[in-house]
Formats: C-alpha cells, structure tokens, sequence
C-alpha cells in the first residue's frame, strides 16, 4: 500500500496496528499462563494472570484514545477508516478475551488440588485451540489477509466439537461421582470460556476481513456466537 | 426510477491541442447532489463548465460527445445558449454579486429574462429567492444596501439565490465554499442539502469531507478521465478503483 501524503498519519496508523498486535501478544499468554497456572495448579502463575489482565485494560484504553484523535485530526476515509474501527471494536474484543483467561485464573486456587479429575488434562489441549485461534486472527488482521480471517472462521467448527466433546465427558464424571461436582462446575465454566473465546476471535475474523475488503462476510462463513 | 436531468455521453474536451476531458459519459440526477472531486488539473472543472456551454467563452476550447438536458442536446445548433444558462445556473468560486443593491442582484435575471411583468411580481421572486437561500431574514431591512458590503459567505448565498431567481432546474456550483470561512460553509452546505430534489445540483469540490458530507453520488476524475462514479457513501468507504483509494485516503502522489 502506497504511503500518506502526511507521513505522520502513517505513523499514527501503524501505531495503532502495533497496540493490537502487542494486546493479541498479551491475550495469548493470558490464556496459556491460566491453562498453564490451571494444569499445575499453581497459585501464583494464576495470581499473575489477574494482574497481567490490568496491562491489557491499558492498552484497550490506548487503542480508544488513539482511534478517536486518528477520527478527530485525520479524517480517515475507506481502508483507513475501516481499519481505524475495525481496531477500536477488536481491542474491545480481545479486553473481553483477556477476561476469560482472568475468569479461568481465579477458578485455579478453587479447584481443590486432591483428587484432580482426568479432564484437567486434555483442557490445555483445548486452550491451545483458543490460543491459536487468536494468535491466528490478529495475524490476519497484521498482514491484512482476509483468507486468512476465513480459516480462522473454519476452525471454530472444531473448538465447538471439542467443547461439546469436554461437556459430555464432565456431565459423565458428575454423575458418576457426585463429590467431582463442584471441581468439574469449574472446569464446565474453563471450557465454556475457550469456547467463548473461540467464538471472539471468529467475531474478530468478520472484522479483519470487513477492514481488508470492505465487504462483509458472507453469510455461511460466519461463525458468530453460539449460545 | 432513475431521473436523469442531463446525461453526458463520451464527451472530450481540447483546449487547443490539449485533451483536457477525455470520453466522459456520467448522469446527473435530479433527486441527488452529484459531486465531482479529483486533484487540480484533473478536469472535474471544465467538465462542469461544458454542462451550460461556459467553455464556449474560450476560444481555443472545443467539445465533443453529447450533452443532453431532458434529452435534448445541449450543444445542438438550435439551443439558446443564453436560455441554457437560465436553465442551468452556476455559482463560482468566489462570491461575485454584481456591483448593485442586493435587490438588483436577485432581480436582474429575471427582469432580463421577462419572467416578471409587475413590479410585485418581481418583488416576490426576490423574496422568494432570498429565502430560499436562506438570507432573507438577514437582508430583508437593507435590500437597497450594495451586495458587495455583504460578508463573503452572505455574498456567495446572495449568488445562489441570484441563480435560483431565474427559476434554473440544474445548479453548477464550482467550489462554491473554498473562499468561505466554516460557518458560512455550513450555511452553504445546510442550503444544499435543502435545495436538493427540487434542482439538480452538481457541485465540484476539492474538500473531500465536503464532498462526503453534501453528496448522494460522488464523481472521481483523474488526468481527465472519469475514474469512478457512485454513491458517495460506497465512494468514500469502499471505493473500486485503486486511483480513487490513493486519493480518498491521502495516498495520492
């Protein structure tokens, strides 16, 4: 793509693609640090989850001021604007991915550490999925590849099947034990999280591929949330 | 359904030896604002100023192609050309009220026109074309104060109300804010935005948000060709053409 006219607004652009790519980097190692923290049950790694979570809020705060001077001062019209508010809603987006990454940390130090469950041992597996998933989408959304963004869409389909997988085998533990009850209502909700933000970074795949071509989606490649 | 006004049809423009419009074909509606934006040189100018032949003022220029308004051609030796203009009015760039009272500025188009017969007649369209303008309220208790004591923005509204007195059905506007400060050109863009649907009004721009803002259909003309032309709102976020993108965003040269 061609430069501006007005180097700065260049600058402020590629600033503004810097803070999401450096939020994705931060969301990312929320999710592995909490499924890392969840796996050896290590207080403290979950401990530092919550607190990374404040940097993420940080750069989100960033990233509105930013896309607001940028509308305000430049005027940025078509690709620019497009990438300018296609920002401004995916660092809204990845603050809330951060969130279910903080959410599966504070459920660590409350799954009691005796008697740890099997399923605790293929959710990494699932928060990888999720991870890659993200990492994947702000890829994307880095290199302006809308194809990209639609294989990100794709791969939802098996972070649902692995979810639904998860589910029917905690729904199995609780019934056949009910002392797992509580210890497996946590793990239920660590998993509805990744699922979450599978669903998330599909919502983000609409985005990069809106800001890349100016057209939406179609319709049988959307994802969107599942309830 | 579409209302074409005035449809152009491969139309060249040569000043000279130069092609300074090279196979335009576009239609103007009659329910829309049609912009023309495009850098300087680009010919978006002089293709508005064959729309009322003003291009027949300078000698060395010649058009081809056809230009029709409600499908006659305008160009065609039978056209009276000083009936055109009446019938398609223009606003320039900077403000030039004729050096005479507000009242005579409004009035004199119609008086030479013989759209009026009595003296209230006349008193009416002048009314009627200030308010329409939008300066009535500000100039009804000094009609006879010279036009050029107004302020520039006063000045260029006096202009288009000067055009509007003749009862025009297409308005040419040649960057009609870019010697305006901004609340005058808000005034000059609320009036647009008035004005539309019951004229057809093209208005050539540099300000691109200007451009966006008062246009429902948004010509971009580049080293005198036609690039693209759509709807602004499609324009300005998702344009087609790779030469409109550059310009639009900033990028061009």
């Amino acid at each position: 793509m061609n430069t501006h006219t007005v180097k700065v607004f260049d600058d402020e652009i590629g600033r503004l693609r810097g803070l999401i790519s450096q939020m994705g980097g931060l969301a990312e190692d929320a999710i592995a640090n909490a499924m890392k923290a969840l796996q050896r049950n290590d207080v403290a790694l979950a401990r530092e989850v919550r607190a990374a979570d404040k940097q993420i809020d940080a750069i989100e705060a960033e990233v509105e001021r930013l896309a607001v001077q940028i509308i305000a001062l430049r005027a940025p019209m078509a690709i620019d604007l497009r990438e300018v508010v296609a920002a401004l809603k995916i660092a809204g987006v990845v603050e809330r991915i951060g969130d279910y990454a903080k959410n599966i940390a504070k459920r660590v130090p409350m799954i009691e550490s005796e008697h740890r469950i099997d399923p605790i041992s293929i959710l990494p597996a699932m928060g990888r999925m999720a991870s890659e998933m993200v990492h994947d989408v702000l890829d994307a959304f880095a290199a302006r590849d809308f194809e990209a963004a639609m294989l990100v869409v794709e791969s939802d389909a098996a972070l649902d099947d692995f979810y639904d997988s998860i589910f029917r085998t905690l729904v199995t533990y609780m019934v056949e034990n009910p002392k797992t009850i509580s210890q497996v209502a946590h793990l239920l909700f660590v998993a509805k999280n990744l699922e979450r933000i599978g669903d998330h970074a599909t919502n983000v795949a609409e985005m990069v591929y809106f800001a890349a071509t100016g057209t939406q989606m179609a319709d049988r490649d959307r994802g969107g949330i599942q309830e | 359904m579409t209302n074409h006004k005035m449809t152009a049809r491969d139309v060249s423009v040569y000043y000279g030896q130069k092609r300074a419009i090279d196979n335009v074909s576009i239609d103007v509606d009659m329910d829309n604002v049609t912009a023309f934006i495009g850098p300087s040189g680009c010919g978006k100018s002089t293709f508005l100023r064959t729309l009322n032949r003003m291009n027949d003022t300078v000698a060395s220029a010649r058009v081809e192609g056809k230009i029709e308004l409600d499908g006659h051609d305008i160009y065609s030796p039978d056209m009276d050309v000083v009936q055109l203009r009446a019938r398609v009015g223009m606003v320039f760039q900077k403000p030039n009220p004729f050096p005479k009272s507000i009242y005579e500025n409004v009035a004199y188009g119609p008086r030479i026109h013989g759209l009026a017969g009595a003296k209230s007649d006349l008193d009416q369209i002048v009314e009627k074309s200030l308010r329409r303008a939008g300066l009535w309220d500000e100039v009804k208790d000094r009609l006879t104060d010279s036009g050029t004591a107004l302020s520039g923005g006063q000045q260029q509204r006096l202009c288009i109300a000067r055009a509007i007195a003749v009862d025009p059905e297409v308005i040419l506007m040649d960057e009609p804010c870019s010697a305006l400060d901004p609340i005058a050109t808000a005034k000059i863009e609320e009036l647009i935005h008035e004005l539309r649907g019951r004229y057809a009004i093209v208005i050539v721009t540099h300000n691109m948000q200007q451009a966006a803002r008062v246009s429902q259909r948004t010509a971009f003309f580049h080293l005198g060709t036609l690039v693209e032309y759509g709807d602004t709102s499609a324009i300005f976020t998702n344009p087609r053409e790779e030469r409109t993108k550059d310009y639009i965003t900033g990028r061009y040269g």
